[in-house]
């Protein structure tokens, strides 16, 4: 149902420092047929917000350099949050950890691994308010 | 004294007088009476020739009798009182006079006669008789002593208290009721007041019963003078002291008692005055090398470790305040090796019991040292085991999260494989395998989490609809590699009873069943692998019987088997692997689940491993396998279902768990709101009327404020129709409902094909 949709227009930013598990999320997501971009670690991805302006991100909490929480503390200070709907990846499954992310900001999180079909639903979730704003 | 010259004379001299003069020859009989006898009937006509006594009263003849005698011998009167006799009078009342007698002699002093004055005393005995009862009922213990040591009156309270009769208390002398110790105890002050120098004295004495009982006594002596003062009596008070010696000798054993338990405590106890000196300490202190001389009088503070100070000043003035003050532990210096040892005092404040003031501290010490250390080493212990577990957490989340990022590119990529459509048949069960190994591998990850979640009691246990059948034949295919290279059987047998779709937690279930099934496979070299399903014993639960053929186990290994790290048989370990956790994990997570797990065996026959789980029978799914097409699916949607009426909540609960949906409750607006502000959830089932925070007020203060689920959908929960009531949510569920209604209203929302969502118009 969700790859009827032309995505094309909606800009998803994906953030992991494993280069097969990044590899994938882009493969996933450009599959479900969204405009993807991608960066390796924290400081790649603050500069990636500014640099493509995504709609949403998918954004890794482990990461060299900057983590996850990192990227969402400083977009929570720009006001950056508020113009990318974020969900966070977290190998962990740390309770702790999706509660500190929701505080900073984020909008969902996902554990890994994931289901096929999980991340798809997940970021078409994401594009939800933008949604109802433009009807 | 004159002879009487003229009988003329002593007319003119008695004829007057109230007196009545009596002359007595030497052989008793009357010879004169004066006028003033007339009172008593008598005169020197009816009286001549008589004796004396005839006068008296018959009961008081003898001592007149004695007394006349006494004169005679030359021996001094007796005392006034032993000289008063009873005589009649006219009126027929008996009157009492005293006598007083003098001899008459001749020239060559030979007694002649004896003149007898008697007097009427009746006036001054009445007053005498007064004097007499009150120092007869006196409580005092009363004697009147002679200056020659004879005891000449002692009341009843005296004679009570030495247990003589007042007759036998005359006959006796101080020496004789006094005791022998105490005799010469005040001989010093006798003397004094026998010459005048003192008036009184007191003295504390100890006098002995009749029946040679001591009784101690305060005896206050004092000296009744003639006028030329010397003594002419010794007037003795006696008062008992022996009850209130008791009292003395019990209070004194008590404060012996109390001085006993104040020196043989180990405590220190103590009492500090308002100026802070030390005014009483037990000798416990000098076993900590202070001495009493330094601590009497000096501050007690002088002990206590400079840190504490502050603190143990301020208990004390808090106490002073009138505040309470708890038990204070601080540091006190022993003395006698130099070292600060952890003490624990019970100040309290002491006060005048009269006036209720502040008077002073007492204070009991408590060396509480080794308790101290004790509990030190405990903390450090403590501190240490958290921190190992502490670390040992750590390593297990370091390492799933190592072995989670691979597995996530390797499951990945598997599924991207399998929907390439130039896979062959053969290639398209490669894919699959590696898919369901890598699952494998993921749950093996999970089960190292899981223990310590299971240490922890933190394990999620979610359960829902699950085909049990195809559960059970997705976990032997696991094995079927394994089992058919050694010839082994695998096989599975659900009892037709057994229902096929229960309620409970596939993936925990899934993680029993290979744990039991892959150690079947894993020991057992000949025959085979049996997993029977029927239900247990007790209603709605499923019981899971993993038998084989392999080694079998004794009792001893029995016992062993269900416990963490623990293998049957060390040799085993290196011959079959694995991590000794897959029994401690079974049988935590069947706990978890509801349920138990167990093992019967015999040696050399085999084992039958077997675990009984509650498993509600659930018609939802089968409904939905039934007519899959009607029924969209609802995998993984996270649902919170909000209502304040409980059985809602449970049936909208019940069917979207059956529909594979994770549900989470709310049963209040507030509780939906704070729920909603930190857990993110794909839509949210919104009962409109609801007690305090309605369902309008939910969504309005939803979309409001900025959180994970502002633009969540929201479907309203309802038993209103109108469809403007609904303005602003992204569909409706009216009440009552048919599952169907329920789960197209949830996956619309979602999928925004609801008729109010904003993205209908996109969607279509």
């Amino acid at each position: 149902m969700l790859h009827s949709f032309d995505l094309s227009d909606r800009k998803v930013l994906v953030v992991d420092d494993e280069p097969y598990v990044l590899e994938l999320l882009v493969t996933r997501l450009t599959l479900a047929g969204y405009n993807t971009f991608s960066a390796r670690d924290g400081v790649e991805a603050l500069e990636r917000v500014e640099t493509v302006r995504p709609d949403a991100m998918v954004l890794d909490i482990n990461m060299p350099r900057l983590d996850g929480f990192g990227v969402l503390r400083s977009m929570s200070a720009s006001g950056a949050i508020l113009r990318v709907a974020t969900m966070v990846l977290t190998a962990r499954n740390h309770p702790d950890d999706v509660r500190l992310a929701i505080s900073l900001g984020a909008k969902d999180y996902l554990a890994k691994p994931f289901k096929d079909d999980q991340l798809a639903a997940r970021v078409a979730r994401l594009f939800r308010r933008r949604d109802v704003l433009l009807a | 004294m004159k002879s009487i010259s003229a009988e003329s004379e002593l007319e003119i001299l008695t004829g007057h007088a109230r007196d009545v003069v009596i002359v007595v020859n030497r052989d008793g009989e009357i010879t004169y009476i004066s006028p003033a006898g007339r009172a008593y009937g008598a005169t020197v006509e009816s009286m001549r020739g008589q004796p004396l006594t005839h006068l008296l009263h018959p009961d008081d003849r003898a001592r007149a009798d004695a007394n006349t005698a006494r004169m005679l011998r030359g021996a001094p009167p007796a005392p006034y009182f032993e000289r008063q006799y009873r005589c009649r009078t006219e009126s027929g009342d008996w009157a009492w006079l005293e006598g007083h007698t003098s001899p008459v002699r001749d020239d060559q002093g030979v007694i002649t006669s004896i003149v007898c004055v008697l007097r009427d005393v009746t006036e001054q005995r009445e007053q005498a008789d007064l004097f007499e009862a009150a120092f007869q009922e006196a409580a005092t213990g009363i004697a009147l002593m002679s200056p020659d040591g004879r005891i000449v009156r002692a009341n009843s309270a005296m004679c009570e208290m030495l247990g003589h009769s007042a007759e036998v208390a005359r006959t006796l002398t101080p020496k004789q009721l006094v005791h022998p110790d105490d005799l010469n105890l005040d001989m010093e002050l006798g003397r004094r007041l026998a010459k005048g120098e003192i008036d009184n004295y007191s003295i504390e004495k100890r006098h002995v019963r009749s029946d040679g009982a001591v009784v101690p006594t305060l005896t206050k002596v004092a000296a009744i003078r003639s006028p030329d003062g010397s003594p002419k009596y010794y007037l003795i008070q006696l008062h008992d002291l022996t009850e209130q010696h008791a009292a003395m000798a019990a209070l004194e054993k008590s404060e012996e008692r109390y001085r006993l338990v104040a020196e043989n405590t180990s405590d220190i106890i103590l009492t500090v005055d308002l100026n802070g000196r030390i005014t009483f300490i037990n000798t416990t202190a000098t076993r900590s090398g202070h001495r009493m001389r330094d601590l009497l009088g000096g501050s007690p503070m002088q002990a206590v470790h400079p840190d504490d100070a502050e603190m143990v000043w301020k208990s004390f003035k808090r106490l002073h305040d009138g505040e309470a003050c708890d038990r204070i532990r601080w540091r006190g210096l022993n003395k006698a090796t130099g070292e600060w040892v952890w003490v624990e005092s019970a100040p309290t404040l002491l006060r005048d019991p009269e006036t209720n003031a502040p008077t002073g501290f007492l204070d009991v010490v408590r060396d509480i040292h080794q308790q101290v250390v004790h509990d030190e080493e405990l903390a450090t212990a403590r501190a240490e085991a958290e921190q190992a577990a502490a670390a040992k957490a750590q390593f297990l989340a370091n390492m799933s999260h190592e072995i989670r990022t691979p597995l996530t590119a390797i499951l990945g990529f598997t599924g991207l494989l399998s929907e390439a459509q130039e896979l062959g048949d053969a290639a398209r069960t490669y894919v699959d395998r590696i898919s369901k190994a890598g699952s494998a591998l993921l749950a093996i990850v999970n089960d190292v989490l899981d223990l310590s979640k299971l240490e922890a009691g933190k394990i999620d246990i979610r359960p829902r609809a699950t085909d049990i059948d195809a559960l059970a034949e997705e976990t032997l295919e696991l094995f079927g590699f394994d089992a058919r290279a050694k010839g082994l059987g695998l096989t599975f047998e659900r009892d037709p009873d057994a229902p096929t779709t229960v309620l409970l937690d596939p993936d925990r279930l899934r993680q029993i069943l290979i744990n039991l099934v892959g150690n079947a496979v894993k020991f057992t070299e000949r025959g085979g692998v049996h997993l029977a399903i029927s239900e247990g014993e007790q209603p709605n639960t499923l019981r899971f019987a993993v038998t084989d053929t392999g080694p079998g186990l004794d009792e001893a290994q029995r016992q062993r088997l269900f416990q963490r790290f623990s293998q049957v048989d060390g040799s085993n370990t290196r011959r079959h692997g694995g991590t000794g956790l897959g029994l401690a994990i079974c049988r935590g997570l069947a706990e978890a689940m509801g349920g138990d797990v167990g093992v019967d065996s015999t040696p050399d026959v085999g084992s039958t491993f077997h675990v009984t789980l509650p498993a509600k029978e659930v018609q939802a799914s089968p409904a939905v396998a039934s007519d899959e097409l009607s029924y969209p699916t609802l995998d993984d949607v996270r649902v919170l279902v909000v209502d304040d009426n409980s059985a809602n909540r449970e049936i909208a609960g019940g069917i979207l768990v059956a529909l594979n949906a994770e549900v989470t409750e709310a049963e209040t607006g507030d509780q939906a709101l704070d729920l909603l502000s930190i857990q993110p959830v794909d839509v949210v089932l919104l009962d409109l009327k609801m007690a305090g925070v309605d369902g309008r007020e939910v969504l309005l203060r939803l979309r409001q404020t900025p959180g994970p689920n502002q633009d969540v959908p929201v479907v309203a929960f309802t038993a209103e129709t109108e469809t403007e009531l609904t303005d602003g949510f992204d569909g409706i569920v009216g009440k009552p409902f048919t599952p169907r209604q329920l789960a197209t209203a949830i996956y619309n929302a979602i999928h925004q094909l609801g008729s109010n969502a904003g993205g209908a118009a996109n969607a279509a």
